[in-house]
Order: C-alpha cells, then structure tokens, then sequence
C-alpha cells in the first residue's frame, strides 16, 4: 500500500465536478484507493462520501491505494487534486 | 444546524410529484421557484442547462438524485436551494443513475458556501436512503418539509451514518 499526503490545490476544491472526475477516476483502476481528511476516511470509489467532507482548496488530504497498479492510482489522482482547475 | 434544510424551507422553494417532459424541464420547473423568490437570476439556470449541454450531466450524484447548480458568478443573488419531486422519473444522461426523480437545487452566493455548506449537507441527504425514499413518497409540500426537519434533526444529533 502507499500513502501520500497531498495539499489541494484546485482552486474549486473538491466539488461536484472535480469529485465526479475523481471518483471515475479512481473507478478505472483496480487498486482500493481511499482519501482521508481530518482522520475521516472513506472509499474513493463514493461520490457522496468524499462530497460529505467538504474538501476545499488548502485542505490537506491523505490518499491511500493499494493493488497491482497503485502507483498508476496515486499518480492519476494527485494530478486531479493539484490541477489549476481551468476547463472544468 | 442544518442551514441548507432552515433555507430551503423558509424560501418556499419545494415543489412535490410535478410532471417533466425531459431533464431541461425538471431543471427550468425548479430553477423558476429559485428566480420567484429571489435566489438567482434566471441567466443561472441558463447556465445550469448550458453546463450540462456541453460538459454532460456532472450534477447527477446518486441513483435518482441530481443538484442542479452552476457556479457563484452566474447571477447568485443569495445562497439557496430548491427541491423538486418528480411523479415519474427522467432521464440526465448519467448511465449510473439514471433515471432521476429528485432535484435539489443549489445556488450559493461563493465557493466557499458552496464548499462547505451546499455540498457537505446535501451529500449527506442524499447518502441516506431512509430519507430520500421518504422525499420520493411525500404526496404534499408539507410532508416534504416534514422528510426534512426530521432529516435535519438526525443530522444535528450526529444519527446519519
């Protein structure tokens, strides 16, 4: 398994449609993958889990994957966290 | 305290078991109920139809259930919601879960009311089945704000999942 923690830096946060594109995101790969704000954690595969933390730009999240292609997962996803969010 | 569930009832912005012909009417039906009462101006929920015509139904967020919403700076007047029922169910283009039934309108006067307040409760609304089937079954606005107050009390008394 790793682990990283990572600074959000999109600036829209993690809403709705920034969530979606995680969350479809994390579907693609067949690692588990989770994220974590505040010790709350839950499946990353869980739109309305993730929205229910509310996470905003600043906010300090950990992601954790775990399967064959979990470097793949935490590369991908770490790219959705920090985008400057222009074309969304 | 549930501001969103405190807002959307004193807005009288809640619409029980219409009729829509398609996903664009379910969302200008709610969206006129946020223009009335003075939420937004009608260019959000142009801004609503024009997002979901060119980027696809990214509001969609649980079987059954869209939050029509755009962002701040499309004409939110002040942070509101709306909620419309639908009698029979229509399609967003959303294959995980469609067809839709519930609208829960959201229009928050900056990211961070959105962030923080718009998402967080209405995610956690729409996580919990008990009380979203009991919206799908309310006959009258009445029976709406009651589903609500009594989701909003559980919530205050940290009884969600």
């Amino acid at each position: 398994m790793i682990t990283q923690e990572i600074e959000v830096t999109n600036p829209e946060g993690l809403h709705t449609r920034p969530a979606n594109a995680f969350v479809k995101e994390v579907k693609a790969f067949a690692s588990a993958i989770t994220i974590a704000k505040n010790g709350t954690e839950v499946p990353g595969k869980s739109l309305l889990k993730i929205m229910k933390l509310g996470i905003v730009q600043g906010d300090t999240v950990t992601l954790s994957c775990e399967g064959s292609d979990e470097s793949d997962a935490m590369k991908a996803l770490v790219t959705i966290l920090q985008s400057d969010g222009t074309g969304s | 305290m549930s501001t969103f569930v405190e807002r959307l009832v004193s807005a009288h912005t809640i619409a029980v078991r219409r009729s829509a012909g398609d996903w664009e009417d379910a969302v200008r039906q709610g969206g006129a109920m946020m223009v009335a009462a003075g939420l937004v101006e009608e260019r959000y929920i142009d801004a609503i139809v024009e997002n979901h015509k060119t980027i696809g139904p990214y509001f969609v967020i649980a079987p059954g259930i869209a939050m029509p919403h755009a962002k701040p700076d499309k004409g939110v007047l002040q942070t509101g919601y709306a909620l419309v029922t639908l009698s029979e169910a229509v399609e967003f283009g959303d294959e995980e879960n469609d067809p839709v039934d519930i609208l829960i309108f959201a229009g928050a006067i900056n990211q961070q009311e959105h962030n923080q307040e718009a998402i967080p409760q209405i995610a956690e609304l729409c996580d919990s089945e008990t009380y979203t089937e009991a919206l799908r079954k309310a006959l009258s606005i009445d029976e709406a704000i009651l589903v609500l107050r009594q989701f909003a009390s559980a919530m205050e008394a940290g009884e969600l999942e």
